[in-house]
């Protein structure tokens, strides 16, 4: 992730494209770790990904993959998908260091 | 279930409050003198039928309250979620569509079933029949990976990668290889592959027979006819179910508002604006409103005969758009709801002292409503979450109900039966005493056990989160069904898709479409909800594009749908005569086409006959007549967007997307 362009977006309160940029993140490191173990893997939904992560990732990573397809689900404000997203991301990104 | 410390989420409250009145302050806008009104009325009207008089007590009152409220829910259950009963047609229709190649793959995979076991070794052909049959219910088969969770994505590829093929007729062996690989595609993944696939089939051919009531016309069929026959006296029956059934919704949602008193304003705001732009002879008239009989009347156009002339797509299209209007109301009735029980002297409103603002002084009322959010938000989660579980025991058809009651209607419909402790005890346990101490000092006077709270707008929300998400499985039904029909019946000339808008940008995305009906349907529906659809439906994130939704932007007046109806006589005929100078009536000397005007009588114009050009977006192209000579013809253009990078996409004449200059969405800084 970009984090300067992160900044400038988050400074000047565009949450959704902030939202978007750690989404993709999110999905990217995902499905990095799926395609480990099953080289087949492709991305398409979040729903699929949660469901592949089931057969293959840890529990942690499990939740996260849930916690991400619920969000794309709930129609939330950006603020409270944004706090959501950051907080995912920075768990996965403890876990990953 | 995650919920937030109880500080977190009022502070996300606030943020949504304020953020749904677009301003900055705390203080919530509510119209309260017409919301109360609506809801006190309504009130005395079911206080009235149930006892007679408004003299009831609280206690009372607050059951009749929660008793209506179920009654609601239990008419949002009627609704029918469209959208599954939508992919089964299509299913249908394509089953139907390759019903020559059906029979003998049918008879196959029945001898494989008998023969079938954990341990079978799976022969190549086999799989391609597996393969070719799930392929013709390749629709009802998308219908499961949107909707539920889905253990076999394996073969879901297999499926879309073979369609891309399908016209060459090759490539089994390739793919069987490949799924025969071990390691990509373990035993256990391949039975419930299979076993999936069977379910399917029987499902659809009703094999199972067992699972069918004596009178059911499957039966009847079945027994009558050969597989082949069947398959279209399926989609026959299939599509009498499904029309019957929307008819039902739509009418019985048409109803409920208009018993509400949700119609007749935007008949008034229809028949203003109409008069406003030069065109009156587009008006309603209705039991209550209007009485110039010249028009057309709402109650006439909206029987079960004249729904029946309509087709199944424009019947969608008038499904997703009630249930929309129904969300809404439920939305604002909840709210009010709320407050007056909050509200110490409920019967003494109802006693015909009249409410007014001053019952209520502006800060309680923010608080009541700062209440209520609150505590929607974790209610949300435990919707999103129970949901969520819902699909997986769907999908993977287990037994393990745990924490899940199913109740099963009079309708044959399964309806969730949600623990309140579930909810309560994780809320209580990290909100602790702070929701009741800080509502105890801004509300003295009413009552603020979290428990009691938690329960009463669990069963307002219910009802607004069944209707929400019908509304966007209609939606989404309505789509795919046009997106069906665009591919197959490639000479129809259709107008639907999103709406180039600056709700683009952001997480929301504006559908429309045209039809058989008096104006498009325009509704909101969640970008990444709906891109998430598309991508499991279609594979691709491309969305077709609505042209001409500024048509209805007439000066400063936006033509903005109040209601959906059939097209009526009288309209047709105005319009026709309007464009020809026929106007016969001498009060229609104020109908003309205007310079603001024409773009939409146009459009109107389409909406009634679709071989007709909205003029202000045709294209011109080059291309070739009968003989072979090249020439130049008018077409409406036909443009995709990509929902991930904004890019837009044109239809050429040989059937390929080119990208146009230009990106509508998307990153643009420092990349």
């Amino acid at each position: 992730m970009n984090k300067e362009v992160f900044k400038y977006k988050l400074t000047n309160k565009k949450y959704n494209e902030c939202i978007d940029i750690l989404r993709k993140d999110i999905i990217n490191i995902l499905e990095k770790k799926i395609k480990e173990k099953d080289t087949f893997f492709s991305y398409t939904t979040t729903m699929d990904l949660y469901n592949k992560s089931k057969e293959i990732l840890s529990e942690k990573d499990v939740k996260i993959a849930y916690r991400l397809y619920l969000l794309d689900i709930m129609d939330e404000i950006d603020e409270y998908m944004l706090d959501e997203m950051m907080q995912i991301y920075h768990e996965l990104q403890e876990k990953t260091n | 279930m995650k919920i937030r410390d109880f500080p977190s989420t009022l502070d996300f409250a606030i943020r949504n409050l304020n953020k749904e009145n677009r301003n900055d302050t705390n203080s919530f806008e509510f119209n309260f003198n017409e919301n109360m009104q609506k809801a006190i009325n309504y009130i005395k009207k079911i206080v009235l039928e149930q006892y007679g008089t408004l003299k009831i007590s609280e206690t009372e009152l607050n059951q009749l309250i929660s008793k209506n409220y179920a009654k609601i829910i239990d008419e949002s259950y009627q609704n029918t979620d469209i959208h599954s009963l939508t992919m089964k047609y299509i299913a249908a229709k394509y089953i139907d569509s390759h019903r020559n190649e059906i029979p003998q793959l049918f008879k196959e995979i029945e001898e494989k079933r008998l023969i079938y076991s954990p341990r079978e070794i799976y022969t190549d052909d086999f799989h391609q029949n597996i393969l070719l049959c799930l392929l013709s219910l390749k629709h009802d088969f998308t219908m499961y990976t949107e909707n539920m969770a889905i253990p076999n994505r394996p073969i879901l590829d297999e499926i879309l990668n073979f369609v891309k093929q399908y016209g060459e007729k090759l490539g089994f062996k390739k793919y069987c290889d490949r799924y025969a690989n071990q390691k990509a595609y373990p035993p256990a993944l391949k039975r419930a592959c299979i076993s999936y696939a069977y379910y399917t089939i029987f499902k659809l051919e009703g094999i199972d027979e067992t699972k069918l009531s004596s009178k059911s016309p499957i039966l009847k069929y079945k027994k009558r006819y050969s597989i082949k026959e069947y398959t279209s006296k399926y989609l026959e029956i299939l599509e009498k179910v499904f029309k019957e059934e929307l008819i039902s919704s739509i009418l019985s949602m048409f109803t409920q508002l208009n018993n509400l008193g949700e119609i007749e304003p935007h008949i008034n705001v229809h028949n203003q604006k109409m008069k406003k732009i030069a065109l009156p002879g587009l008006q309603y008239f209705s039991d209550t409103v209007n009485d110039d009989q010249k028009y057309p009347r709402i109650e006439k156009l909206l029987t079960r005969e004249e729904l029946n002339h309509l087709d199944i797509d424009t019947l969608l299209r008038m499904n997703s758009f009630y249930n929309n209007r129904f969300a809404k109301v439920i939305d604002t009735y909840s709210k009010a709801l709320f407050i007056l029980a909050n509200c110490p002297s409920t019967t003494t409103i109802l006693d015909g002292q009249s409410i007014s603002i001053d019952s209520f002084p502006k800060d309680i009322l923010d608080t009541l409503l700062l209440k209520y959010e609150t505590l929607i938000l974790p209610i949300k989660t435990y919707y999103a979450e129970t949901q969520m579980k819902i699909n997986e025991i769907i999908i993977n058809q287990t037994s393990d109900l745990a924490k899940i009651n199913f109740n099963s209607l009079d309708n044959g419909k399964q309806q969730v039966v949600l623990d309140i402790l579930d909810l309560t005890k994780p809320i209580k346990k990290i909100w602790k005493r702070e929701f009741e101490t800080y509502f105890n000092k801004k509300l003295p006077n009413t009552e603020n056990d979290l428990a009691n709270n938690i329960s009463l707008v669990n069963t307002l929300y219910n009802p607004i989160f069944l209707s929400y998400q019908f509304k966007n499985n209609a939606l989404k039904a309505e789509y795919a069904y046009m997106f069906y029909i665009s591919e197959r019946e490639k000479s129809k000339s259709l107008n639907y898709g999103v709406v180039l808008s600056n709700d683009l940008k952001g997480n929301t995305l504006l559908l429309a479409s045209d039809g058989d009906l008096n104006l498009p349907n325009r509704l909101h529906i969640n970008k990444r909800d709906f891109t998430e659809f598309i991508l499991a439906y279609t594979k691709q994130p491309l969305v077709r594009i609505y042209e001409g939704f500024d048509d209805f932007f007439v000066g400063n007046t936006y033509i903005s749908t109040q209601l959906l109806l059939p097209h009526a006589r009288q309209h047709k005929k105005y319009l026709r005569d309007l464009r020809n100078g026929k106007l016969k009536d001498k009060n229609d000397n104020i109908s003309k086409i205007t310079d603001s005007n024409q773009n939409l009588v146009d459009h109107l114009e389409f909406c009634i006959d679709s071989s007709k050009f909205m003029k202000s977006h045709k294209v011109t192209v080059n291309s070739v007549d009968k003989k072979g000579n090249p020439i130049q013809v008018q077409k409406q253009p036909i443009r995709y967007i990509d929902l991930t990078t904004g890019i837009i996409y044109s239809l050429t004449e040989q059937g390929k997307l080119v990208s146009q200059n230009g990106i509508f969405f998307g990153e643009s800084e420092g990349r």
